[in-house]
């Protein structure tokens, strides 16, 4: 009997002891739709190992512990987890999720501890303006990137084409290469069409650059940019699979398609790949347009429900990893592009190719506002829904986009409402396509 | 008297079990169907109540039509041929032959292989351009352009029931194969003297005899394939443009896609509703087939 006591006693002891060893370091868990780990391959997964590996290495009592979460379960997972009280330490959501987040008490405000930093005013308008909600800092935005036209270097010099720079031309050489291409397997243009996010970012460049809104998509302007993509796919153009395509490297590494809209995320893999390549801007409607595109990355959030004793080191974090060399490193591995103005020459500098994005980036519009800003994610929803039955070919792009128009209309409460968020879109569509 | 009450001190942990796990998610669900619930509200409380509303919205919704009508196509292309299969297999495999026992273990292997894998696999299968089936039809000559099998609005649902026949099959063998084993040999030796023929056989000595188990098999897969939500999720993801929805996966993405939870509860007390119409009219078919 007294040897069960003794043993019992001995194990609680080194129960305690190991308890207290293991708290001696402080976990941080950080949550992404990025696979994070030290064999990660998928660039901007690299790179966040990477910064983390440089944190970890220089605190040595801090560790960071990586979940992951697939794209389109990411922000139902936070929710579930705000809802049961679990949230990881550090939530990387995509940027246009953040204040519709905000609102579901998912962030500890960052407001005082961004003020005394002080260099909140070296981000550009649109980063601050995404990460802001009710006056209150919820995020910060490490990098963004925006989308660009890939295409074969060495195919487009096989035909003696030059790449496109508006809607025509894109269709022209669209036309020449699939006559060229037939019965190759390989089609002329890739986009990402699957129903998730992806799809109105890649359609979102073509509906801002021609004047169009999300929130007014049975207008002229918007019917002419999903007509020009159901073009491409009713003429084969694109292949229907495209329909079910994110925006991974593989149509076009794999010689799956001549030309594909995509991110500079990919462009390490391209390079990897050994293909001849170029980027040029998304073609714009007509010669002389300015090409808007929405403004992407994943931000760095703290959660509300982080012990206190954490916050400290969690912002530590953020500010290291925001530090303009520190977000030079960060953007050309992850082939992202900076969010502050000092952060630029040093990517742009360091990696030329980026630069198509970089230069887009500064001007680049932030989603939510664009669509209604918390109703955002729904807008995008039912644009998305109609835009895959135009290209399936199911409703014409007119009906496809009525239907759509008059269901977002409803989704706002009042009419006032609905206007108000009509001008505002329009407000900052202009501010931007005018060049200023 | 002790012996009674200790009786249900046993069921005690049952019991706790089916309310916090049965009882509670359902009547949870139940009210949140009556609630206007959002992402906001969800996490911080303060639904308003709604009444009937977001069942009117559900039923007024343009989706709502198609999905039934695709929940009905699921329903009944996954049930009746799944049952129609395992029950030749089950036919089949009561013979003895060689490899007899090897080949069994085969048909059960769709409930083991995880469904992320088998998904895949299909995706793969019904892909446009390089898919298998594809290019078994056009090497073959059959067709002359891929088939569009996942990304055509009208065929997508036909698909997803395709695969999910495959998925039901070791269920319905399983459930018949048994029963069928309940049937005693001397019935079919004495027919087999009498001058029956194989098919006779099965007329009239293999089916009414099986009939409590075909009703229970058919009843329990219509249940199961209802309520089937990964398969068409991981082929479709209820597209393109919400045209392959069933009544789960509409569900779903009303939840955790547009989060209007109030909705999507009141999808749910509808998907509810229609499997307990169902469950009467069986039982109404049985007591007729008992009648007889």
């Amino acid at each position: 009997m007294r040897r069960i006591v003794v043993a019992l006693i001995l194990c609680g002891l080194i129960g305690l002891i190991g308890f207290s060893a293991a708290s001696a370091k402080t976990t941080l868990t950080f949550v992404s739709y990025f696979d994070v780990s030290p064999e990660a391959t998928w660039p901007a997964a690299a790179a966040h190992w990477m910064m983390a590996d440089k944190f970890m290495k220089a605190n040595p009592d801090v560790e960071i512990q990586f979940l992951f979460v697939t794209f389109g379960e990411l922000v139902p997972q936070v929710v579930r987890w705000t809802m049961t009280g679990e949230l990881p330490d550090i939530v990387a959501l995509d940027n246009p999720d953040v204040l519709h987040a905000a609102a579901a008490g998912v962030y500890y405000d960052l407001t005082p501890l961004v003020q005394q930093w002080g260099q909140w005013d070296d981000f550009y308008a649109g980063v601050k303006h995404a990460l802001t909600y009710q006056d209150q800092i919820v995020a910060l935005l490490p990098g963004t990137n925006n989308v660009a036209l890939y295409y074969r270097k060495d195919i487009f010099r096989q035909y003696g084409l030059t790449p496109p720079r508006t809607w025509k031309e894109l269709l022209d050489v669209c036309a020449l290469l699939s006559e060229k291409l037939a019965g190759t397997g390989m089609y002329p243009l890739g986009v990402a069409a699957t129903n998730t996010e992806e799809l109105t970012w890649q359609f979102e460049p073509f509906l801002w650059s021609n004047g169009g809104s999300l929130l007014e998509l049975d207008k002229p302007e918007a019917i002419a940019a999903l007509e020009l993509w159901v073009e491409l796919f009713q003429k084969g153009y694109v292949p229907q699979d495209a329909l079910t395509w994110g925006q991974g490297a593989d149509p076009f590494i794999g010689g799956q398609v001549a030309m594909m809209i995509n991110g500079p995320w990919i462009l390490p893999l391209v390079r990897e790949a050994g293909l001849e390549y170029g980027i040029v801007p998304i073609p714009a409607p007509s010669e002389g347009r300015k090409v808007v595109v929405p403004m992407g990355g994943e931000t760095l959030g703290i959660s509300s429900t982080i012990q206190a004793d954490k916050v400290a080191i969690a912002w530590k974090y953020f500010t290291f990893f925001v530090e303009p060399e520190n977000m030079a490193e960060f953007c050309t591995r992850a082939g992202y592009v900076p969010t502050r103005k000092s952060a630029l020459p040093l990517v742009v500098a360091k990696d030329p190719e980026l630069e198509p994005f970089a230069t887009q980036a500064v001007s680049s519009l932030p989603r939510p506002p664009m669509g209604g800003d918390k109703l955002y994610t729904e807008v995008s929803a039912i644009a998305r829904k109609y835009i895959q039955l135009a290209l399936a070919g199911e409703l014409t792009a007119k009906d496809a986009f009525a239907h759509a128009a008059s269901e977002i209309r409803a989704l706002f409460p009042t009419d006032q409402a609905y206007q108000d968020a009509v001008a505002k879109a329009r407000r900052l569509l202009e501010e931007v396509a005018s060049g200023s | 008297m002790k012996g009674e009450k200790w009786n249900y001190l046993y069921l005690l942990p049952a019991i706790l079990c089916c309310l916090f796990v049965l009882i509670y998610p359902l009547f949870y669900n139940l009210q949140m169907s009556f609630r206007e619930v959002t992402f906001v509200t969800l996490t911080r409380g303060g639904s308003p109540w709604v009444g009937l509303s977001n069942y009117r919205s559900t039923v007024h919704n343009p989706v709502f039509l198609r999905v039934l009508f695709n929940t009905l196509v699921f329903w009944l292309g996954s049930v009746t041929v799944q049952f129609v299969l395992g029950f030749l297999l089950a036919l089949l495999f009561s013979k003895s032959f060689p490899l007899n026992y090897f080949y069994r273990a085969l048909v059960l292997l769709p409930w083991f292989i995880p469904l992320t894998v088998s998904g895949t696999v299909f995706k793969w299968f019904f892909s446009g351009e390089t898919g298998l089936i594809n290019s078994l039809l056009l090497g073959m000559g059959l067709i002359s352009k891929p088939i569009p099998w996942l990304t055509s609005p009208r065929l997508a649902i036909y698909t997803a029931t395709l695969a999910n026949i495959w998925l039901g099959i070791p269920f319905n063998f399983i459930m018949l194969f048994t029963g069928l084993q309940a049937i005693p040999i001397e019935l079919y030796e004495s027919a087999r003297v009498e001058g029956a023929r194989e098919w006779q056989l099965v007329r009239y000595i293999t089916v009414p005899l099986l009939k409590p188990t075909i009703f229970l098999t058919l009843v329990l897969g219509s249940i199961f394939t209802i309520k089937v939500f990964d398969i068409v999720w991981v082929l479709t993801g209820g597209g393109p443009g919400e045209a392959s929805h069933i009544l789960t996966t509409w569900a779903y993405s009303l939840a955790w896609q547009r989060f209007r939870f109030g909705e999507h509860a009141s999808v749910i007390g509808v998907t509810m509703l229609l499997i307990s119409i169902l469950g009467c009219l069986l039982l109404f078919v049985r007591r007729h087939w008992r009648a007889e």
